[in-house]
């Protein structure tokens, strides 16, 4: 009998725990330039090109899932260039400054470079207390230093004559990088 | 005789893969944990159906060059078969299916979270609307007939990734797929 009103009085008391919400999440952006420029960084440092760090991309979106991408963009970096809302939608403009394009070939990266700038605008709802990007499905806008990363990553394992190749791409995304610092 | 909807429903839905950028079926994040995405998962979909169309990214596939290999459908209920791919400016997949009064449909791909079905519809609320192509794979192109696609389950000491090898060996089926870390594919006529 103890026994039973022990666990009654323990359900009660995980009732009463429940029955308040939980609190807001303080660590989430308040606006939609924010909610977008913490989009874009996500994308800068790498995250969203696997199943483990997708999360990272999608808690700022309105979609459960991302396409399994097969492309990335890679940018020096990028400014929000304006936006406006009526407190229920919004729309940001941010320009990017393309430096390339780093594609999964059949058996390896591959890399075109291609500096150009791009203008992308998100579009925002409001779901609850916080703002979601419901447009575009924006492949990932990458850092410079994250393309060199998965590249540096992919070289113990590509063909020797692919190498040379991967060196100068490599190379030219320093010099990028460093002509940028 | 298998549709490309069915061979890839029985070698990626819920077959423990993850998605990896630049994955193929290797595990390229080396976790243990076989990984592809979304071009990838079509080209081996299409070989294990039999098809001699080379790798395409999705960019590949968005490009003219794509006419080669495969007929552009439109996108009416009835229209588009089990052996289309669904294309969009960044993903590819295998179509399912589409209802014109609802104005949304479903495919299977590549997503975030690993192979999966998706689901489209005009005002895109999954991330995918109505401006897609549908691409059917030339008959000219299919070289192999496929009745079946046998695969083992990830891990290549297991009961069933030995007895397929042992039927190979012996001949009780033919036409190799190809053999990868997390098992092997091949089909039997």
């Amino acid at each position: 009998m103890r026994k039973v009103i022990r666990v009654l009085m323990i359900a009660a008391l995980v009732g009463i725990g429940n029955a308040f919400p939980a609190k807001a999440d303080t660590s989430y952006p308040a606006t939609p330039e924010a909610v977008v420029a913490g989009f874009c960084e996500a994308y800068l440092k790498g995250e969203g090109l696997d199943s483990s760090s997708a999360s990272e991309i999608l808690r700022y979106t309105t979609w459960a899932e991302t396409p399994g991408w097969d492309r990335a963009i890679i940018v020096r970096g990028h400014n929000l260039s304006s936006s406006a809302g009526d407190g229920i939608t919004a729309e940001v403009s941010v320009r990017f400054d393309k430096v390339g394009i780093i594609e999964s070939g059949e058996t390896y990266l591959l890399v075109r470079l291609v500096e150009a700038p791009e203008i992308k605008n998100f579009r925002l709802v409001r779901k609850g207390d916080q703002w979601r990007i419901t447009k575009p499905h924006l492949e990932p806008h990458i850092g410079v230093d994250t393309a060199i990363r998965l590249l540096e990553s992919e070289k113990p394992s590509i063909p020797q004559a692919e190498a040379a190749r991967r060196e100068k791409d490599i190379s030219a995304l320093k010099a990028i990088r460093d002509r940028n610092l | 005789m298998a549709t490309l909807l069915k061979i890839g429903t029985d070698m990626f839905l819920n077959k423990g893969f993850e998605y990896v950028y630049g994955g193929s079926g290797g595990d390229k994040n080396m976790n243990g944990i076989p990984d592809i995405d979304c071009s990838h998962l079509i080209q081996t979909v299409l070989r294990a159906g039999g098809y001699s169309i080379p790798y395409m990214t999705t960019s590949e596939l968005n490009s003219t060059s794509a006419e080669k290999y495969f007929e552009i459908v439109p996108l009416n209920q009835g229209s588009p078969q089990q052996d289309d791919l669904i294309l969009y400016e960044s993903h590819v997949g295998i179509f399912i299916s589409f209802s014109e009064v609802r104005r949304e449909g479903s495919f299977l791909g590549a997503q975030s979270r690993g192979p999966g079905i998706a689901k489209f519809d005009q005002d895109e609320r999954y991330g995918w609307g109505l401006d897609c192509k549908i691409l059917r794979p030339r008959k000219e192109y299919k070289v192999v007939a496929i009745a079946h696609v046998l695969m083992s389950s990830p891990g290549s000491g297991s009961q069933s990734h030995n007895s397929i090898k042992k039927r190979w060996q012996t001949g009780q089926e033919v036409g190799e797929i190809g053999c990868r870390r997390w098992g092997c594919i091949r089909m039997t006529e």
